[in-house]
Formats: C-alpha cells, sequence, structure tokens
C-alpha cells in the first residue's frame, strides 16, 4: 500500500495522508533542503571557482539551455509554426536560403495571398531578416530551422552571464545565467516559437555588456561588441533599436571624451547591419528607405501605425481574412488619436507582460533593486533605460514580450543586483530566493519532463508564463501527415467556411512556390482556379477543408 | 488607474494585473516568508533564544498566540457550529455539568429525542466521559460559549507543549515545539474547531511527559503531583488510552526501580491526585448507568450496539429498539468492525492503513526531518519516546475506529521527535561543513509559510480565491458556512416568538446526518428537536408541550425546509424501528474527516 504513494490525492485514502499540496509543500521542502545542504559543500565553492572562468562558464550555460530543451523532446517535440509571424519569419529564412533577400513575384499572386506577406513588387516576409538568418543557419546546419532558435537561446544564455560580468562580481554574473537558462530557457516561448526575441537579447547582452567594458578599458574589441550588437538589434528589431540607441548614448554622455576614440570601431561595425537593411529594402520594396513592414501598412494597413500616427488605409483588395485582420488590428487602437490617458492607461496595462522577465520570487528582488538605483548611478541608468524602454514601445499599440528582448539581461541584472542587495541584508535571503527560481523551474521542468504521468496535465494549468509546446497543432501535423503521404507533386487548394476563424491561415508557401513540392493556394473558385490548374497542369489537385472539426478533411479536388 | 493595485482580480495571468497566476501568487508569498523569516532570523535569533530561557512569558505567549490567532479569524470563521453526533454528544455533557450534575432525570416522551451517542434510560446523558465536558462546562459558566472551554484547552495544550519540551531539550527547541504546536493544532485543527477535544488530553500528556523528566532528577512533590494531574486529566478524558498512558509512565520509571523510596513517595502523591478523577468517574457512571463500573460508553453498546467493541471483541448486539437512523450507525460500526474478532494480518493491515493519519501531527516539509529522529535512539531517553509512541500506535489499533484525538496524550511526544529530529539534523555535517542549520532553517520557515499561507487564505475567506483554495488545505478543518443548514434552520426559528416544538421528519434515502439534538434540561429549551414518529404519537409531545408553535423541518430539502406542522395531516411515521440491513456504505462527509480504513 506504502507503494502506491501517488495513487490518490485525497488525503484520507492517500497511504501516507497526503494530499496534492502536501506533495508539492514536500517536494519543495526535498529541493530546498537538498540545495541548502549542498550549498556549502558543493555549490558555492564550486560556483565561485568555476564562476571566474569565463569562456567555461559561456560554454556551460550555453551547452544547458540546449541539453535541456534537447531532453524534453519525447514530450516536446520540434515545434510547428502555427501563428503567422513564425510563418513570416520562416518565409524570410526560406528566401535566404536561396541567397536572395526577395522572391519574384508569382504570375497568380492572389491564390497565395496571406497575412504579413507581400506579393508585389515582390514576395517577400515583410519582417526585417535577423530573426530569418538565425532560422536559415539553423536549416542549414541541422535541417531544421528550430535549431536556430536553439542556438540564439543558448548565445543568449552564454551572453547574458558575459554581460553581467562587467556588472557584477563573477558569482553573481553565474547566478544570473542560470537564471537566464532557467527563465528563457526550455520552457519559454522564445525557444519554442518560431517569432524571435533570444537574438535580440542576444545583442542587448552585447550591447549592455560591451558599455561598461568599454568606458573602463577602452579595448577595440568592446567597442566591436557594443557595434555587433546594435547592428544586429537593427537586424532584428529596427524600431526599438532607437530606444537602444537613447539608452547607449545616455550611458556614454558622462564618458563622452574617453570613448569617442572607440565610435568609428562602432559604427564601422553596424554599417554592415545598415547596409543590409537598405539593401533588403530596395530588394523588396524598390525603395532604399522604404521598409517591407511600411509597404505591407500601406498596401495591406497592417501591421498596426504607431499611437501618433494616423491609421493606416490599405491600398489593395483584400481577402476576407486579411480584412478581417486589419480591422481587429485597428482595434488595438482606442481611437484615432492617442491621449495621455490612454498612453498611461496602456502603459499601466503592460505591466502584467513584465512577469515574464522575473519569476514570481524574484519580483522581492525589484525594491532592493530600486534602493540600490538610488546610490549607484549605473543602476539608476538601467532603470532609465528599461522606462524609456517601456514608453518607447507604449507608442505601438500591440505588445508582445520580443518587443523587450534587447533589456532581456537588463532585468536579469535588476534580479541580481537586487538580490545581492538583499543578500548584503542577510545571505541566506538571497540565497533562498534564488533556490526558489530553481525550485520553481526543476518543478515545472520534472511536470514536463515526466508528462505522461497523470499528475503532470493536472498541475499544468498553474504553469504561467511558460509557454511549450505541449503537444504541436494537432490539425497542421494531421494535414501535413496526410500530405507527406502522398506521392509526386500536390497543388492544395484551401476553402475556409463562412465561420472561419481568420487568424488560422493555412495559405503559406515556400519561397519558391512553382518548385515547391505542395503548393497551398486559396480556394477562389472554380473559374479562377482554373488558371492555377492551367499553370500546374501536372499537379495532383487537392481540397482542403480546415474548418471541419475534429479534423481538417482533405479531398481530391475535381475541377 | 490603479487598477494595477487590484491584485487579486483575477488568477488568469493575462487578466491579472501584474501578470500573476494562481501558482505565482503562492510563490511570491512563499519567497516573502522564506526571505522575510532569514532577514528576521539574522535579527532576532539572539533575542528568541534569550526568550526561550523566561518559562512563565513564554507559556504565557503560546497560551495567548493560538486563541488570539483564531479569535482574528472569527469574522470569516465564526465559533464552531456543532455538526457531527460526537461534537453534540460532547455538548451536551458540558450542559449537563454547567447544571452542577453528572447526568439527567429520564424525559418522559423520550422517544421522541433518540439520537446518537446519547443515552436516554436510564438517565438522559451522553456517553462520553466527563473531560472534555468539564472543559466545555467551564466555557459555559466562564464565558457563555462552551467553545471558549476548547479555546482554552488549546491555549493550555500550546503552552504546556513548550513546558513539557523543557524537560527534554534546549530552551530554543522548545520554544520552537511550541510554536509547532500552535502551527499544528491551533487556529486551522480539527481539535480547535470542533466539540470533540483532543486539546484536553494533549494538554494531559504534555502534563505527564513534562513531569516525569522532571521527577527523574529531582524527586519533588510539586512534579509528581503535576503527573497525578496529568494521568488524572487523562484519565476523565480518555480511559482507554489512559492504560497505555499509565503504561509508558512504568516503563519511564522502571530503570529507577532501586529509588524504592522516592518512587513509592512520588506515586503516592500522584495517586493521591488522581484519586478524585478515579471517583468522579466512578460517581458519574453510578449517575448515569446505575451502577459504579458500568461507563455510559459500554451501557450505550449495550443498548444500541454502538460504539463498536474492541477488534478483539465480537460485534455488540444492541437490547434497544433502535430508530432508522441507529440502525444504519450500528450497521455502519459493525461494518468497519468486520464479522468476527481480528486476526494478525487484519490487524497488520490497519495499523499500516493508519499511518496516513500521522499525517495530522507533522507538516509535510517535518517528514524530511523526520528520519533525523532515528540518530537520536541513540538516547535512550528517545528510545523511550519511541517505544511510547509505538505503544500508543499499536494500543490503538484494537478498536475499528482511528481519531487523532485518540493518540492526543502522545502528540507532545510527536512534537519532541519532531524538535530532536530538527535538532539532530542541525547537527548535520558535509564535507566539514556545518549545513544543518541551513536545512533546518528552511524546513521551519517552510512550516512557517505553510502556516500563514492557509492563515491568510482564511483571513480572506470570503473572498472567491480562497474558497478556491481551500480544497487543497488538507488535514485542517475550520467550519465556513453553513454547512448542513443548521444555522439557517435556527435562525429561521429565532425569528419566531415564544417557545417551538420541531419535528424533524427524515426522507427515506436520509442516512446518518442526525438533527434531534437538545440540551440538558429539555423542557425549557426554547427550541425543542424531536422525531416524527407519525400523527397520533406526534399529537402526545404536542400534548405535553401545549404552548409551543409547532415545525416540520425536513432537513433533506436543500435547503432545509421548515414549514408549520399541520396537526391534522394524516402522515405515517417515517421514523418507526426497521429491521437490521446489511451494512452500508458510511454516508460522505461534509469535508476532510479522519475515516476509518478497512
Amino acid at each position: 500500500m506504502l507503494a502506491s504513494l501517488l495513487g490518490t490525492f485525497d488525503p484520507v485514502k492517500n497511504p501516507i495522508g497526503f494530499g496534492a499540496s502536501d506533495f508539492i509543500e514536500f517536494a519543495l521542502a526535498v529541493l530546498l533542503v537538498a540545495l541548502a545542504l549542498s550549498w556549502r559543500p558543493l555549490i558555492e565553492p564550486f560556483g565561485r571557482r568555476f564562476s571566474v572562468q569565463t569562456r567555461w562558464c559561456m560554454l556551460g550555460l550555453a551547452v544547458l539551455a540546449i541539453a535541456l530543451r534537447l531532453a524534453l523532446l519525447s514530450h516536446h517535440p520540434v515545434p510547428s509554426p502555427d501563428i503567422y509571424d513564425e510563418f513570416g519569419h520562416l518565409f524570410v529564412a526560406d528566401t535566404l536560403r536561396h541567397f536572395r533577400f526577395a522572391n519574384p513575384p508569382h504570375t497568380l499572386p492572389q491564390f497565395f495571398e496571406t497575412f504579413f506577406i507581400l506579393q508585389s513588387p515582390t514576395y517577400s516576409s515583410i519582417y526585417p531578416i535577423g530573426q530569418g538568418v538565425m532560422l536559415a543557419i539553423g536549416r542549414a546546419v541541422s535541417g531544421y530551422p528550430w535549431a536556430g532558435v536553439l542556438l540564439s537561446t543558448s548565445a543568449f544564455a552564454a551572453l547574458c552571464y558575459w554581460m553581467l560580468r562587467a556588472w557584477t562580481t563573477p558569482a553573481w554574473a553565474f547566478a544570473g545565467g542560470v537564471l537566464a537558462v532557467v527563465e528563457f530557457g526550455p520552457l519559454n516561448q522564445w525557444m519554442n516559437s518560431y517569432w524571435g526575441g533570444s537574438l535580440a537579447a542576444v545583442a542587448g547582452c552585447l550591447v549592455f555588456g560591451a558599455l561598461p567594458r568599454l568606458t573602463k578599458q577602452h579595448r577595440t574589441r568592446d567597442a566591436l561588441a557594443l557595434g555587433a550588437g546594435l547592428a544586429i538589434h537593427l537586424l532584428v528589431r529596427p524600431y526599438e533599436s532607437i530606444f537602444l540607441m537613447i539608452g547607449v548614448l545616455l550611458y556614454l554622455i558622462p564618458f563622452a571624451k574617453t570613448v569617442m576614440r572607440a565610435m568609428p570601431v562602432v559604427v564601422l561595425a553596424i554599417l554592415p547591419a545598415i547596409g543590409i537593411t537598405l539593401f533588403q529594402n530596395k530588394s523588396i520594396t524598390s525603395f532604399w528607405t522604404t521598409l517591407p513592414y511600411q509597404l505591407s501598412q500601406y498596401q495591406y494597413g497592417v501591421p498596426a501605425s504607431l499611437t501618433f500616427q494616423p491609421n493606416p488605409v490599405p491600398h489593395r483588395v483584400l481577402t476576407p481574412q486579411q480584412q478581417l485582420e486589419y480591422k481587429a488590428q485597428l482595434a488595438f487602437r482606442e481611437g484615432e488619436r492617442d491621449t495621455l490617458k490612454a498612453f498611461l492607461l496602456r502603459l499601466e496595462y503592460r505591466v502584467r507582460f513584465y512577469r515574464f522577465f522575473f519569476l514570481a520570487p524574484l519580483f522581492l528582488a525589484i525594491p532592493a533593486f530600486c534602493f540600490v538605483a538610488l546610490r549607484e548611478f549605473h543602476y539608476a541608468w538601467v532603470l532609465l533605460t528599461l522606462l524609456i524602454f517601456a514608453l518607447g514601445i507604449n507608442f505601438f499599440p500591440a505588445f508582445q514580450l520580443h518587443y523587450l528582448g534587447a533589456v532581456t539581461c537588463l532585468f536579469i541584472l535588476v534580479s541580481i543586483a537586487g538580490l545581492q542587495q538583499i543578500g548584503r541584508w542577510s545571505p541566506e535571503a538571497a540565497r533562498l530566493i534564488l533556490f526558489l527560481c530553481l525550485a520553481h523551474f526543476a518543478f515545472w521542468y520534472g511536470m514536463h519532463l515526466f508528462e505522461d504521468e497523470d499528475i503532470a496535465p493536472a498541475m499544468i494549468q498553474y504553469e504561467t508564463w511558460d509557454s511549450i509546446n505541449h503537444r504541436n497543432p494537432e490539425r497542421r501535423i494531421f494535414v501535413n501527415q496526410k500530405l507527406a503521404d502522398l506521392p509526386g507533386q500536390l497543388l492544395v487548394f484551401v476553402r475556409y467556411s463562412p465561420r472561419h476563424i481568420f487568424q488560422d491561415e493555412w495559405v503559406y508557401n515556400d519561397a519558391s512556390i512553382d518548385s515547391a513540392r505542395i503548393i497551398w493556394a486559396r480556394d477562389l473558385g472554380p473559374e479562377e482556379n482554373n488558371k492555377l490548374l492551367t499553370l500546374f497542369p501536372n499537379r495532383e489537385l487537392l481540397l482542403l477543408e480546415p474548418d471541419i472539426r475534429p479534423l481538417p478533411q482533405l479531398t481530391p479536388y475535381a475541377p | 488607474m490603479f487598477y494595477l493595485f487590484r491584485l487579486f482580480y483575477s488568477f488568469l495571468p493575462l487578466h491579472n494585473p501584474i501578470g500573476f497566476g494562481a501558482a505565482d501568487f503562492v510563490e511570491i508569498s512563499l519567497a516573502l516568508v522564506l526571505a522575510g523569516g532569514a532577514l528576521a532570523w539574522s535579527k532576532w535569533s539572539a533575542a528568541a533564544n534569550r526568550l526561550a530561557s523566561k518559562t512563565v512569558v513564554c507559556m504565557a505567549l503560546l497560551g495567548a498566540l493560538p486563541v488570539a490567532l483564531r479569535l482574528a479569524m472569527l469574522h470569516t470563521s465564526p465559533i464552531p457550529t456543532p455538526l457531527g453526533a460526537d461534537d453534540f454528544s460532547y455538548l451536551l455533557l458540558g450542559d449537563t455539568l454547567s447544571h452542577f450534575r453528572l447526568t439527567n432525570p429520564t424525559h418522559p416522551m423520550h422517544r421522541f429525542f433518540e439520537t446518537f451517542f446519547i443515552l436516554q434510560e436510564p438517565s438522559y446523558s451522553s456517553i462520553y466521559p466527563l473531560g472534555p465536558g468539564l472543559a466545555l462546562a467551564f466555557g459555559q459558566l466562564a464565558f457563555r460559549q462552551p467553545w471558549a472551554g476548547i479555546a482554552i484547552s488549546t491555549a493550555a495544550f500550546t503552552s504546556l507543549s513548550y513546558w513539557m519540551l523543557r524537560a527534554w531539550t534546549k530552551p530554543g527547541w522548545a520554544l520552537l515545539g511550541g510554536l509547532l504546536a500552535v502551527i499544528q493544532f491551533g487556529p486551522f485543527s480539527h481539535w480547535m474547531n470542533t466539540y470533540w477535544g483532543g486539546a484536553l488530553a494533549a494538554a494531559a500528556g504534555c502534563l505527564v511527559f513534562g513531569a516525569m523528566p522532571r521527577l527523574r532528577d529531582h524527586w519533588r512533590t510539586r512534579d509528581a503531583a503535576l503527573l497525578g494531574l496529568g494521568l488524572a486529566i487523562h484519565l476523565l478524558t480518555r480511559p482507554f488510552e489512559s492504560m497505555l498512558l499509565a503504561v509508558s509512565v512504568i516503563l519511564f520509571f522502571a530503570p529507577f526501580f532501586r529509588k524504592r523510596r522516592e518512587l513509592l513517595r512520588a506515586a503516592a502523591t500522584a495517586a493521591l491526585v488522581v484519586l478524585p478523577a478515579l471517583g468522579l468517574m466512578l460517581l458519574h457512571d453510578k449517575q448515569v448507568t446505575g451502577s459504579w463500573t458500568t461507563l455510559p460508553y459500554a451501557l450505550c453498546r449495550y443498548q444500541y450496539g454502538v460504539p463498536s467493541t474492541f477488534t478483539f471483541q465480537e460485534n455488540p448486539v444492541p437490547h434497544n429498539q433502535l430508530t432508522r437512523e441507529q440502525q444504519i450507525s450500528y450497521d455502519v460500526q459493525s461494518f468497519v468492525h468486520g464479522p468476527g474478532t481480528d486476526t494478525i494480518s487484519s490487524f497488520l493491515e490497519r495499523l499500516a492503513g493508519r499511518l496516513r493519519f500521522y499525517r495530522f501531527f507533522f507538516l509535510p516539509a517535518l517528514y524530511l526531518a523526520l528520519p533525523a529522529f532515528f540518530w537520536s535512539l541513540r538516547d535512550p531517553r528517545m528510545r523511550y519516546v519511541f517505544f511510547t509512541m509505538l505503544i500508543f500506535f499499536v494500543g490503538t489499533n484494537v478498536y475499528g475506529y482511528f481519531y487523532a484525538h485518540y493518540v492526543a496524550g502522545v502528540t507532545c511526544l510527536f512534537l519532541l521527535a519532531t524538535v530532536v529530529s530538527l535538532e539532530y539534523l542541525s547537527r548535520l555535517k558535509i564535507a566539514s561543513h556545518l549545513v544543518g542549520p541551513d536545512a533546518v532553517r528552511v524546513i521551519l520557515f517552510l512550516c512557517g509559510a505553510h502556516f500563514l499561507f492557509w492563515f491568510g487564505v482564511q483571513l480572506a475567506s470570503n473572498q472567491e480565491f480562497a474558497r478556491d483554495l481551500e480544497q487543497y488545505q488538507t488535514w485542517d478543518e475550520v467550519n465556513h458556512g453553513d454547512l448542513d443548514g443548521r444555522l439557517g434552520v435556527n435562525r429561521q426559528l429565532a425569528r419566531y416568538p415564544g417557545k417551538q416544538l420541531v419535528f424533524v421528519r427524515y426522507w427515506p434515502k436520509h442516512t446518518l446526518t442526525e438533527w434531534v439534538y437538545n440540551s440538558a434540561d429539555i423542557d425549557r429549551q426554547s427550541v425543542v428537536f424531536a422525531r416524527d414518529l407519525g400523527v397520533s404519537d406526534n399529537e402526545k409531545l404536542l400534548a405535553y408541550y401545549p404552548d409551543r408553535t409547532a415545525w416540520l423541518l425536513e432537513p433533506d430539502a436543500r435547503p432545509p425546509k421548515l414549514s408549520p406542522y399541520q396537526r391534522l395531516e394524516a402522515q405515517p411515521p417515517q421514523t418507526s424501528p426497521k429491521e437490521p440491513k446489511p451494512a452500508s456504505t458510511p454516508a460522505k462527509r461534509p469535508k476532510l474527516k479522519f475515516e476509518e480504513v478497512k
């Protein structure tokens, strides 16, 4: 009977009288006591010795992030893209894989209209190339674009430690690196989707890690790192690069005389990125200074404009789904013009999203950090930079966590410096908060590792802000599997029902449509469809009705 | 604006103003307590150690703490409403004693008042021993509230647990044990939130186990008297387990048999204190049952077949005509007892099943420290503690049911085992690093966090989230709301002027929840609850109470339905005695309770 300890969580039936909360308490006690017991003899001395070995630490953290995620593969396979932003970035990668920035427009683009992809003057994604480059590298290295996401995350974990080394002691920097793995590693949305986030965070690490080094040591390599960070960020998040730049300038102003010599190196490092951005603009939009994103706003009215700008007006005929997306994006804004009140309300509303950057116990470190920031200039600057980002991105009506990707390392710095301050008051208190973060991670990681158990699905509803693909989009996998079983080249007409959920888009194609084995096309009616049939006379024709439940219906298409 | 401060607006992270889900709130609360505990420890541990050696102050503090904490919860968890049969029986006992008598005369219409664990003949009395009743009577007389007696018993126990531990361990650990007693057996405990007792027997245990080491060291009369007092209180509270306690006392002094003179003197003093209790007990037997040596409990078993016998005895046979509900109760108790007598296998199986109930005495985090108790067994004193716990563990297993208060006498030993385990754990070194204190602090902080978390939830129990969380609160038992609808019925009745007579009519599927409970002086009650025995019989009671307004209560309706009693209506009797039926499943209890395991 005692063997069936987890047989029931009803205390009066459980062999040792434990209910669910008792098991959680006990598990927590085990973890915390194990950490407490091993802290002095093992963790602390090892951590102190290891944390000064920069390269080994960086390598260790980078490997840790990947290894932990790969260990979950049996329950959480390589993520399948599901949201149109993901398809947009994958499309960039596919385009880059063909060694070009844009693809020629298709002769029948009306069949391939989808979200966030331009059809003319070129067939291109609207996104900047940064995330796409990583996905392309991932695909080139392993056959999976997701490998690029893994590499970004591991680079972020490693560079976060490197960045923190410039701000704090090696031991605390290492703790910060571990926090980066715990918070932004295997269970995190950034590592389990194709939207990005980690790459902007990598750029941020380079920038914020280089700044203190540059002002102290004036080394060319630090200037280069700063420039590289700014360059990468420009290629990933052009708009937020403005705030990053403001942050950098604010930091450097007091050191203007001493760092001036390094500026040419910084500029030299940024120039190629600017060049690439301009060239991409030219390739896609035909104009050096028109971003694909802007052209999409002009053509499709999406993405929404900044809140101080007028609402965009589409200049193309939109599909019903695009029309709904346009309306949805308009709805992000409360009115035509932003008011101070609306701006502040939005700012207040977005406070909730910052939970993503701090595990719940780390919220205790924030007040301690503010206490330190009142006394030390460089920490006050950190707060100011975070404020600039918060205010800056508040001009965009929608919010995604990766908008703040660049300052992720500053959030970790806030946690670490806050803990360090708590540690000055009571080392044990700081240690316990850190232990709780590790226990938090170990608990949820364990839940995902043993997800077959009945207990895990019941618990996972309480897991907040993590976003690991529990089950990949079943319906897409089902359809892809069916298509994979069919030989030869296929042309799939996608027919939506009148009650179709507009975001659930299925028409996503490769960069080179004509040579793709599977072509996805909108069903525009028999007469219009015939044009496509003429263009692809040798393809097997299929009709996909994705709105049929429980699983989409795939049938031969009869012209 | 300021929406940001509506922290508990929602537990869906995207709806919560700071993005917190339920688990996040739990984590940050925990972090707050752990970090706060560590900060407080570093600042105040020296002061706490100094305080720990001030016996009177600590006892006063530990006595006041559970009462103050429980009173602070009154706005959300009011004075407990009696629910189970045991509750009402103990309250009857308390009420009887508050009338300065040991029993009540049989009511001329006693057929209408048949209920559980209450004798109607030869006198109208509870079947339980006097101890818990004395506490309730004290509460009734001193504060006009029987529950005050429960609160005072709890205060006495938490206070005495520190006193007891002072005789076994260092002051700091003793204070810690006292605080654990407050956490575990204080405001959330079943013992403090029902009328069943538990704390009084635990207080008696503290006196016994606290006095013995002192007596052994100094052979003072005071300690012998306290030992006697502990035994006396325990005898009046849990007579059967008192045998186990007596064996434990003998075992403790067995190694000192050469100090015959001191032993005899101490035994005489203790006996002098126990004797009045023994006398009181005999007198109680005589008054209630008519026989000096027949316990009311034993008479109840003879008349109603319940409570069930020991497992080495055959099932009892009722000699009274049982009501339908009494019959169900008898069937259930017989089922729990099982046919025939115990075998070794069934005995051991039951013993293993009872391990679960010991969770009541240990918070989950403490399970991690308990293995360290086995290190302490090199100390003969701890071996004694271990064997005493074993005696109670095995000794109470000869009864088919188990409730935590059966082993209440050794609660202080569980506390002792806990603090000794923690003390041993605190000495742990790994690679010449003293790591034990860190681990012990973590465990203690977690216990503190456990308590503070649930205390916070209790304080906020009118909030939706608090109600949702309560399902995860194990082994605690605080009264919320009006589970059976009794408060609603009582409130309804209180609105009417004059005296009331309520006929209780159960529906055919009614099981064990009894509503016919009355106080010691039935005729003078403002509301009399009576069984509905059908029109013609009921008329007799109506004639007996001509000045009372008659009501019909149907407690099986949801909510219970109270309507004016129609005197002329032809109603078949609902509660006539029935033939014994095969054992049926016990009714589902309202909340977590101690259930028997077969």
